[in-house]
């Protein structure tokens, strides 16, 4: 590795200006609208593209044992694309591992890494996976192999069979931070945005968003509910809403 | 109703695309006679899948179907899926899991709409067809409180949602 690999540019405070391109990293279909949602609404908005990576299935995600798996999957897919589309994202990857049981492998590595240098994002926005008691065994594993592969993915000697050429994005922002150092302000179209694009998720209203599927007042209340995490979140950085991050420079 | 239908046929008319209304309404069907724009007769029967397959049968070449209810709907959407149908085959999806837009060059796939009709049509599907994910073909107006949503996110004027 050559030694300007290692050396770490200053990191600039506040939000980062808008990238040209943006892709985001996440185990299950909604994880990205939870975690960055208002934040890809706002960059879109303003220029950039974006693309959502999705590493599982999405198969575990349902309590209702009626569904058939493979019912279950397309209407994941269905509705991420949906989500995709509210935000303005126009491209959705799927590598398709089977959900809660993510192994970290050489080769999902190599294919998010043939996903970021054909997509060349400018940031990648991912799972925290030092999070502290993060639960849920594929946001862990997510994590790691979205990190690993901005590794691999800026370095030419990784998988040169590719014939792409490396790529270094900007920044790396995690989402789910014990000790969020960065902020990107979220607006109050941004915040309908984002709550337009969760509530796609029909098949998740009851595991995650307080059955807001199922009336006007369940559906007000999963609102409040993300309005005052938002809060919460961008109160320390003097933002009346926030998304919040660990901000990472490659 | 009447204004996300104009925006929606708006758009249509100012990306260059010839479009014509199925309904069995009659004053849709003035509106379009005082508007120049084609309409054809709903089929009595066989709701919104009778319907398009009525628009369909009503044109030559390259077709797609459209959903009128689509007011953040943009000339840029509609060019790029009339491209996209004039290559093969575009199915667009709408927030709820419906297909918004869905066309092609060759005949038709069974229309199947209704709640998850996304999921169908794009199973149902044959040859390369393009997902075509746009904000302005998601955004649609079903629920009560989608009209309020997108009048916050900047689609609809406030005289509209009233």
């Amino acid at each position: 590795m050559s030694p300007e690999h290692n050396d770490q540019p200053p990191i600039t405070p506040g939000p980062l200006s808008t990238p040209a391109s943006v892709m985001t990293i996440g185990a299950h279909p909604d994880d990205a609208e939870f975690g960055a949602g208002a934040t890809l609404f706002t960059w879109i908005a303003n220029g950039a593209d974006a693309t959502i990576v999705i590493t599982t299935d999405g198969s575990k995600g349902s309590w209702d044992s009626r569904i058939a798996h493979a019912d279950l999957v397309a209407q994941r897919r269905s509705e991420q694309m949906s989500a995709a589309a509210v935000l303005g994202v126009e491209s959705v990857a799927w590598l398709g591992q089977p959900d809660g049981e993510l192994r970290y492998t050489p080769g999902l590595r190599r294919a998010l890494v043939s996903l970021i240098r054909t997509h060349r994002p400018d940031v990648v926005l991912t799972h925290d996976p030092w999070q502290r008691y993060q639960l849920h065994p594929d946001h862990r594993t997510t994590g790691f192999l979205a990190v690993d592969a901005v590794v691999a993915a800026r370095e030419p000697r990784f998988y040169p069979e590719q014939g792409l050429e490396a790529h270094r994005p900007s920044a790396i922002l995690l989402w789910s931070a014990d000790d969020p150092d960065h902020a990107e302000t979220v607006d109050d179209r941004a915040f309908d945005a984002k709550v337009e694009a969760l509530l796609c998720h029909t098949s998740q209203s009851e595991t995650t968003m307080g059955s807001a599927a199922s009336s006007a007042t369940a559906r007000d209340r999963f609102v409040e509910r993300v309005d005052g995490r938002l809060r919460e979140a961008g109160e320390p950085f003097g933002l009346d809403r926030a998304e919040t991050f660990k901000r990472l420079t490659p | 109703m009447r204004r996300p239908a104009e925006h929606t046929l708006g758009a249509i008319d100012r990306a260059g695309v010839p479009a014509l209304v199925v309904s069995s309404d009659p004053e849709v069907a003035a509106w379009g006679t005082a508007n120049a724009v084609r309409v054809v007769e709903e089929p009595l029967e066989g709701g919104l899948d009778a319907a398009a397959l009525a628009g369909v049968a009503a044109v030559s070449g390259p077709w797609m179907v459209v959903h009128a209810d689509l007011p953040a709907l943009t000339t840029a959407d509609v060019v790029v899926a009339a491209q996209l149908a004039d290559r093969g085959a575009v199915i667009a999806p709408s927030r709820d899991g419906g297909t918004s837009l869905i066309g092609g060059k060759e005949d038709p796939i069974p229309f199947s709409y209704g709640p998850g009709s996304f999921r169908r049509h794009l199973s149902a599907s044959r040859g390369e067809t393009t997902i075509l994910l746009r904000r302005g073909l998601a955004l649609d107006l079903d629920r009560p409180w989608d009209l309020a949503a997108l009048h916050r996110l900047g689609y609809l004027p406030g005289e509209q949602i009233r």
